[in-house]
């Protein structure tokens, strides 16, 4: 969280805050109409993948940890099945935006570290 | 917990009681980030608005704006973890509202051009075509002036000064997420923030005691 140094910062903030506080009914009305309809649009996206996707990943799960511990039995291998069928589940159910890659580069260096390039 | 079932041979199977405890944890999970996301979006959404406002000088387009930045954060980016949404959401925001700023010049830039369109006095003061801050007028005159002060001062900022002046200091981002709003590095974030503050401090010098 930034906090103001100068005077000029403190009143600039203090004098927002209050324009923000003293925000009128319609306006704050719309605003939380606008809310609602971003939570309905949030609804609608989980929804479809809840209902399809989940249940096949955790059944593609399920088929790999199967065939996993059958096949640890037979070659007696020390590698942990039930953390490979977790591995397996996360990959099978993670729903990566890949559109994230072309539209916000900036956003996704932040994300995994790595320096920011750009210009200003 | 998930009950191992036993199958055929020696092969135990993590069967329907998985399907049935991911799909529970998945509803449960959904139901805390859509509670998260609305807790996030009321506690932005007058910021967000005084911003746009303060960019666009509108009423109406600052509210649009807003909007579609809810809208396109939930659609998009909901799934994200919750300490990305603010940077994100401001990124969004930053290009709606440029593209706002970009179809109103086109627009007057047509308008200019058609016959008889052009009026003596010129295009609108933007200042004086501003919209005040709502409240009872003798107890928000002085905020009302001081802020009315402080916008036309932004005014006179460049695009990129104003962003970081309001990013920072205004909502309050760290300079890490700035950069992530605007889409530039930390240094420029530093650049831009230091001169806005700069010229600002000029424009209001007698601010300074």
């Amino acid at each position: 969280m930034n906090e103001p140094q100068t005077d000029i910062e403190h009143r600039s903030r203090a004098a927002f805050d209050d324009s923000v506080t003293a925000l009128d009914g319609a306006t704050r009305s719309r605003l939380a109409r606008a809310r609602e309809l971003a939570l309905a649009e949030a609804r609608r996206r989980s929804g479809p993948w809840q209902s399809t996707w989940l249940p096949v990943g955790a059944a593609a799960a399920a088929a790999v940890a199967a065939l996993l511990l059958w096949r640890g039995d037979e070659s007696g291998s020390g590698v942990d099945p039930a953390m490979v069928a977790l591995e397996e589940f996360d990959i099978a159910t993670a729903g990566e935006d890949l559109e994230m890659l072309d539209e916000d580069p900036a956003f996704y260096a932040w994300a995994t570290g790595e320096p920011v390039d750009g210009v200003g | 917990m998930v009950a191992p079932v036993p199958v055929a041979g020696s092969v135990t199977l993590f069967a329907p009681t998985l399907l049935q405890h991911e799909r529970g944890k998945a509803r449960e999970t959904a139901v805390d980030r859509e509670r998260a996301l609305e807790r996030f979006l009321a506690g932005v959404e007058g910021r967000a608005y005084r911003i746009a406002q303060i960019s666009l000088r509108d009423h109406d387009e600052a509210l649009d704006a807003v909007q579609d930045a809810m809208i396109r954060l939930a659609r998009k980016y909901a799934g994200r973890p919750e300490e990305q949404w603010r940077p994100l959401f401001y990124r969004i925001l930053r290009n709606r509202i440029t593209d706002c700023a970009r179809r109103r010049r086109v627009r007057q830039g047509v308008i200019a051009w058609w016959p008889g369109a052009a009026t003596a006095d010129g295009p609108p003061d933007p200042v004086e075509t501003a919209v005040d801050p709502a409240g009872t007028p003798e107890q928000q005159l002085e905020g009302e002036q001081l802020l009315g002060r402080i916008e036309r001062a932004l005014g006179g900022l460049s695009d990129r000064q104003r962003e970081a002046f309001m990013l920072r200091n205004f909502e309050g981002l760290d300079v890490a997420q700035t950069a992530i709003a605007m889409g530039c590095s930390e240094g420029s974030v530093k650049t831009h923030y230091f001169r806005a503050v700069q010229a600002l401090q000029q424009q209001l010098g007698e601010w300074q005691r």
